[in-house]
């Protein structure tokens, strides 16, 4: 066998890509060849460290696989939705009655009923703003 | 190059090859034949309130943030955009010397900065 082949079928057997046929051939031409066989090894021991981080990566794709789930999005959203909607019921309750409560004095109701519209004002420009220019902020595709 | 390696890499969303920009002083094999100056580019970007919500809740069980290393990510393609834009801009068709920064403007945010020098470059030889 020509040292070429044996360098080709080293690198497969090393990558794991070898049909069961190519690593036999490469065994026979090695049974016999210490040095051969200490090069297989060293490669083999090389390939062990440089491909940790490839399977370092292959588990850290588990975080996007794992957020696109249907399931998960679900959750997402249900409770961004029930945390919103409790935060306008609470702010909005509260906010009615100190406008209701007469015993207020006629200021503070209507600096709270400004500071509201304000609010709500400036709120919905800003969700316009984000609708408008969502679909072409190209930077949302971005994941990292 | 595995799957993996690709999807990690998510070097569709990062463009930037027909103008070579590079944290080193030169460019090797090509000679810098005029300098056009600092370019810079910058932003401040944030993620909704439902991505902070998440983000403070996996803070109570550790992990990756991934809501917020988007939001990085976002702003550093962003910020590297605006840089070659300014570069084009100037005449240039190359961008040496590279350094990123970022600093806290508010919570929740990410700014980052990066500049560079433009510079032109031709091929040796």
């Amino acid at each position: 066998m020509t040292p070429e082949r044996i360098e080709e079928l080293m690198v497969k057997v090393v990558d794991r890509v070898a049909t069961p046929a190519e690593e036999e051939e490469l065994m026979s031409a090695l049974s016999g060849e210490p040095e051969l066989q200490r090069e297989l090894d060293a490669h083999r021991a090389l390939k062990a460290v440089t491909d940790g981080w490839v399977d370092r990566l292959e588990a850290d794709l588990a975080e996007d696989r794992h957020r696109r789930q249907p399931l998960t999005r679900i959750e997402r959203r249900v409770g961004v939705s029930l945390a919103v909607v409790g935060t306008a019921v609470l702010g909005g309750g509260g906010l009615v009655t100190a406008l209701l409560d007469e015993s207020a004095p006629l200021w503070v109701r209507l600096g709270l009923g400004t500071l509201t519209a304000a609010v709500l004002v400036l709120l919905f420009a800003v969700v316009r703003w984000r609708l408008s220019v969502r679909e072409s902020d190209p930077y949302t595709e971005v994941i990292r | 190059m595995s799957d993996a390696v690709s999807a990690s890499a998510d070097l569709v969303h990062r463009p930037g090859a027909a103008l070579p920009a590079v944290t080193t002083d030169d460019l090797p094999g090509y000679r810098i034949v005029a300098v056009r100056g600092l370019v810079r580019g910058n932003t401040i970007r944030a993620r909704h309130v439902g991505h902070d919500i998440m983000a403070a809740f996996k803070t109570l069980v550790g992990g990756e943030i991934a809501e917020y290393t988007k939001m990085m990510a976002e702003a550093r393609e962003q910020s590297l955009d605006r840089m070659r834009a300014e570069a084009v801009a100037r005449g240039a068709n190359a961008i040496v010397g590279i350094r990123f920064t970022t600093s806290m403007i508010m919570q929740g945010s990410a700014e980052i900065l990066v500049y560079g020098t433009a510079v032109v470059a031709e091929p040796i030889g």
